[in-house]
């Protein structure tokens, strides 16, 4: 359970918020909406624990070793770095969070995701669509590792309908094995499920 | 906590290989460099021996400072710095093995170039061993030094031109020890002293660079 209490947050000189309470449901699936430039970015890097609010707490039951081993959080941008393959920049990621994976398993979830043809191409070289999937297919190695949340940011920015309808069939696997999801998204696509909306205005 | 370290290293490896021509590009500009003294003090092989180890290590710093920004900026660009954060060792502890890595990559093209340039100076050849090793300490001091300037300025847009200016006050105590050492060793004079002060800069960077890093790393993410 994550509950954000009389939150007050600036940008820069602008105010986001004050006095914003949220809470988010938990294990599910939370949305958040909102106008470009309304905070969705900001209130997800808050909540992973990038930014930490000008007022207010922030309640995870978790301390802060506990809460970083126990959540993905996933940018806008994606955390892939140019000269490196698909599955070196996927290798690297599993080995700097220490967890082990042989390759035949890297395998087969690129071949979930249906990135294996691109496997041994350079980041610098693919398409954004390609390394947006690149950057989803971690989701997939959360089961063994005692992951509960899941922080995405525009998470099917770029994605094929294809694409769209795996990222769907991962989060209902997620929510599922209670998971807790929180994005952003602008996507009418997710609508059937039950879903937390969380408005900005 | 091994094998996470390993998978760093050889992460940092693999991108460094990838892009040898960014280090090229260093290499290029320290031998322009060493190349245009002797072309403007004139052909006069004494006054040239006297100035070899300045004309060197100006040569050296000069070529690694622009370089310097290389370390984190790409990173913190495509937001592999955010992840990194994640992994269960230290952040400190993963920013100093991301600078050290970076220092290794640097010196194999940069201390076998100094060798030569060394001999076309016409430095005597025990000397070039001696300010070989002096090099080392020196640039480890630099890149630390550096490391802490360019986190320092990884969200700001100027950046390159601020960390530039901020690296230069902090690397004339590297460059004072250095050149002392070496001048030293040429005169027949004990060089130990300056020496010991030099490695002992680099002993405390190794201890502060890493904490100040993290701790500007982790405010640039917070932007």
């Amino acid at each position: 359970m994550i509950i954000l209490e009389n939150i007050e947050i600036y940008r820069g000189n602008k105010l986001l918020f004050s006095d914003f309470n949220q809470c988010f449901v938990s294990p599910g699936l939370n949305v958040i909406k909102g106008k470009n430039g309304s905070g969705k970015t900001t209130l997800i890097k808050m909540i992973a624990g990038f930014i930490s609010p000008n007022k207010g707490i922030i309640n995870k039951n978790y301390n802060t070793y506990e809460w970083l081993q126990n959540h993905i959080y996933i940018g806008s941008q994606n955390s892939l770095s140019n000269e490196l393959s698909v599955m070196e920049n996927i290798k690297i990621w599993l080995g700097i969070r220490g967890w082990n994976f042989s390759n035949k398993e890297i395998e087969e979830k690129l071949m979930k995701i249906k990135i294996l043809n691109f496997k041994n191409i350079l980041i610098s070289q693919c398409s954004d669509g390609i390394k947006r999937k690149t950057d989803l297919c971690k989701l997939f190695f959360s089961s063994r590792n005692n992951i509960k949340f899941w922080l995405l940011d525009e998470p099917t920015n770029n994605l094929d309908d294809d694409g769209k309808q795996i990222f769907k069939l991962l989060l209902k696997q997620f929510i599922e094995s209670k998971g807790t999801i929180i994005m952003s998204s602008h996507d009418k696509s997710i609508s059937n499920f039950k879903i937390n909306y969380i408005r900005l205005n | 906590m091994y094998k996470i370290i390993l998978t760093l290293i050889t992460r940092d490896l693999k991108i460094y290989s990838r892009s040898l021509s960014d280090f090229m590009s260093t290499i290029a500009f320290m031998v322009t460099i060493v190349m245009l003294f002797p072309l403007a003090i004139g052909p006069q092989p004494d006054k040239l021996s006297f100035l070899s180890n300045a004309v060197l290590w100006i040569a050296l710093i000069m070529s690694i400072i622009p370089s310097l920004d290389k370390i984190y900026l790409n990173d913190f660009k495509n937001g592999w710095l955010e992840q990194l954060s994640y992994s269960p060792i230290l952040l400190e502890i993963v920013l100093l093995i991301k600078c050290l890595t970076y220092w290794l990559t640097l010196m194999f093209p940069i201390i076998t170039t100094l060798a030569i340039l060394s001999f076309i100076l016409g430095i005597k050849s025990y000397l070039i061993v001696w300010n070989l090793i002096v090099f080392i300490i020196g640039s480890l001091a630099i890149c630390l030094v550096g490391s802490i300037c360019s986190s320092l300025t990884l969200g700001a847009r100027t950046g390159n031109i601020i960390s530039s200016l901020l690296i230069l006050p902090l690397t004339i105590p590297v460059l004072i020890f250095g050149i002392s050492t070496c001048e030293a060793l040429k005169s027949n004079l004990n060089p130990y002293p300056n020496l010991y002060l030099l490695i002992s800069f680099s002993l405390i960077l190794i201890i502060l660079s890493p904490i100040l890093t993290a701790a500007s790393v982790r405010i640039a993410l917070s932007k």
